[in-house]
């Protein structure tokens, strides 16, 4: 467990610091509200009462499921609606017809100009509106075409309106750029569907949990002393290659050699502390001393041969002399 | 770490299964029909010219089918209520929803195919702060979906099942605000999200250089 708990680690630990550091950006720094200070509202109502309005029955066109009587500056006018999407990003069919004159409409890119030139309160100047049909950058959710109209200001400021009736669907800017980042940081959303739904999100989730879950199953079995076995006493023999005096440790047998010298103040190098996966405790034991799996794995031929061992899989009793390079 | 370690292990939980159920799932869009039938244009007899001289401060006019019948449904502030309803044909206003009504527009937008459990009344308030009284049809399924509906307007406004409650609930253990939900900027979260840096940023430390001293362990 702990060998593949590492390599998944590796894997995920590089979107785990995005998370976070994402994350945190989400909980401290980000302030979306602020982020726009142009953005003012466009006045599209007038006054109905005495307007002699077109008759709904008399227009020419096929049934439709709702009409909204929408006002485009000033001036009235029928939304007939062929389908009723549960968000506006969802494709919307629609007609528009003049309430007044009965005939089909939809705005003129003069009038997106009016209604963007409104909608901004800064002083840059407005390039020309373009019709954009989906995907569009700054909305990856959208699906339906949208105008835009850029400001060249310091922002770079962009205002996008509804296709057929000109109104305002959203302001972005270059602020607003860098928080849309943060999310598709956060939800690993390199092909910008706008969702967190994707198949490459689930896959690291589903990594991320594995790896949490055993973490922490790793975490509590370690802290967790061995099995107690009969804790009869026997000794250690402990030389330097150094030179300094040999010693004798009282140990308990079935503790590993590691534990044994750290509860004697002789600290092996180590990073996992004792776990068998970083195969840093090393020491000589005698040739013959049985070889476990986890030091197959970290130490060659020619090291096991020398008697070469790791101190956290060897236990006292069955290695009774060891061999270190200094105290 | 062992200090950030459950709320790792938490974001993991939780995160999982925001990413694996589909959001339009939870918002419970699958709960209901679309809108499928067309209005008849020629049995429009009250115009919309007339609604206004009705009700000249009527906005948001929309004309839509309400329990099989065209109807105007629009905002005014002519008496006691926000939304109101008038029937497209004569011109009469609808009142509120009746219980019976809301059974009838439920049963007909469900998707499933679970009988009624139960419809309660409700006072709630919408976006505005405007008392908003409801009916709260709920399904005897799986999920116990329920379906709230607009008492002024027909409108179904809100679609829950156990999946979004417990959405609700992960979003609450992913943010680390256990009241409402609604504060992602919470003090709580912050502290733990810089500590679970720095245990992150000094084990990105240690693994590296584990890497670039790995060949120097020599003896």
């Amino acid at each position: 467990m702990a060998n593949w708990h590492k390599w998944l680690a590796l894997l995920v630990s590089i979107q785990l610091l995005v998370w976070l550091i994402t994350g945190f950006y989400f909980n401290s720094l980000m302030n979306s509200a602020d982020n726009i200070t142009t953005r003012q509202p466009v006045q599209h109502e007038g006054y109905l009462p005495g307007r002699e309005l077109y008759p709904l029955k008399a227009i020419d066109a096929p049934p439709p499921l709702a009409v909204s009587v929408i006002w485009v500056l000033g001036a009235p006018y029928y939304q007939f609606e062929y389908n009723q999407p549960l968000h506006t990003y969802f494709p919307h069919h629609r007609r528009l017809f003049d309430a007044i004159t009965g005939t089909s409409w939809q705005i003129s890119a003069e009038q997106v100009a009016t209604i963007a030139h409104q909608a901004y309160a800064g002083s840059a100047r407005a390039g020309e509106p373009v019709l954009l049909k989906p995907p569009i950058d700054d909305l990856p959710r959208q699906q339906n075409p949208l105008w835009q109209v850029r400001f060249a200001d310091e922002f770079n400021t962009a205002v996008y309106l509804d296709a057929l009736t000109g109104h305002v669907i959203r302001h972005t800017n270059d602020r607003q750029r860098f928080d849309e980042l943060m999310y598709t940081l956060h939800f690993i959303d390199y092909t910008r569907t706008g969702f967190f739904n994707h198949p490459l999100i689930i896959i690291f989730a589903i990594a991320t949990s594995l790896l949490a879950l055993s973490g922490g199953y790793l975490l509590i079995s370690r802290s967790r002393p061995r099995v107690q076995q009969q804790a009869s006493p026997c000794t250690l023999t402990v030389s330097f290659v150094s030179g300094a005096d040999p010693d004798s440790l009282p140990a308990r047998a079935g503790d590993t050699v590691f534990t044994t010298l750290s509860r004697h103040g002789i600290h092996l190098p180590s990073e996992c502390g004792g776990a068998g996966t970083c195969g840093k405790c090393r020491l000589q034991c005698t040739p013959d001393t049985p070889v476990t799996d986890i030091e197959q794995h970290h130490l060659n031929q020619r090291q096991l041969a020398r008697g070469i061992r790791l101190g956290c899989q060897q236990q006292v009793g069955v290695c009774q002399y060891i061999k270190l390079p200094r105290r | 770490m062992r200090l950030v370690g459950v709320q790792f292990i938490l974001w993991a939980i939780t995160g999982l299964y925001m990413v694996c159920l589909d959001i339009h799932f939870i918002h419970g869009e699958p709960l209901t029909h679309p809108q499928s039938v067309t209005l008849g244009l020629k049995d429009i007899g009250y115009s919309t010219a007339q609604l206004l001289a009705d009700y000249p401060d009527a906005t948001d006019i929309k004309l839509v089918t309400l329990l099989q019948k065209p109807v105007y449904r629009f905002t005014s502030a002519a008496g006691q209520r926000a939304i109101h309803v008038v029937d497209a044909v004569t011109g009469a206003p609808l009142d509120l929803l009746s219980q019976a009504q809301a059974r009838q527009i439920a049963d007909n937008a469900y998707t499933g195919q679970a009988p009624i459990n139960t419809i309660s009344p409700l006072i709630s308030r919408n976006a505005s702060g405007a008392l908003n009284p409801l009916w709260v049809v709920s399904f005897d399924d799986f999920a116990s979906s329920t379906l709230f509906i607009e008492q002024q307007s027909g409108r179904i406004i809100r679609r829950r099942h156990n999946y979004w409650y417990l959405f609700d609930w992960m979003w609450r253990l992913h943010i680390m605000d256990y009241d409402d939900g609604e504060n992602v900027t919470n003090g709580w979260l912050r502290l733990v999200s810089l500590l679970s840096i720095l245990a992150a940023g000094s084990g990105l430390a240690l693994l590296l250089l584990r890497l670039t001293l790995r060949k120097k362990a020599a003896f």
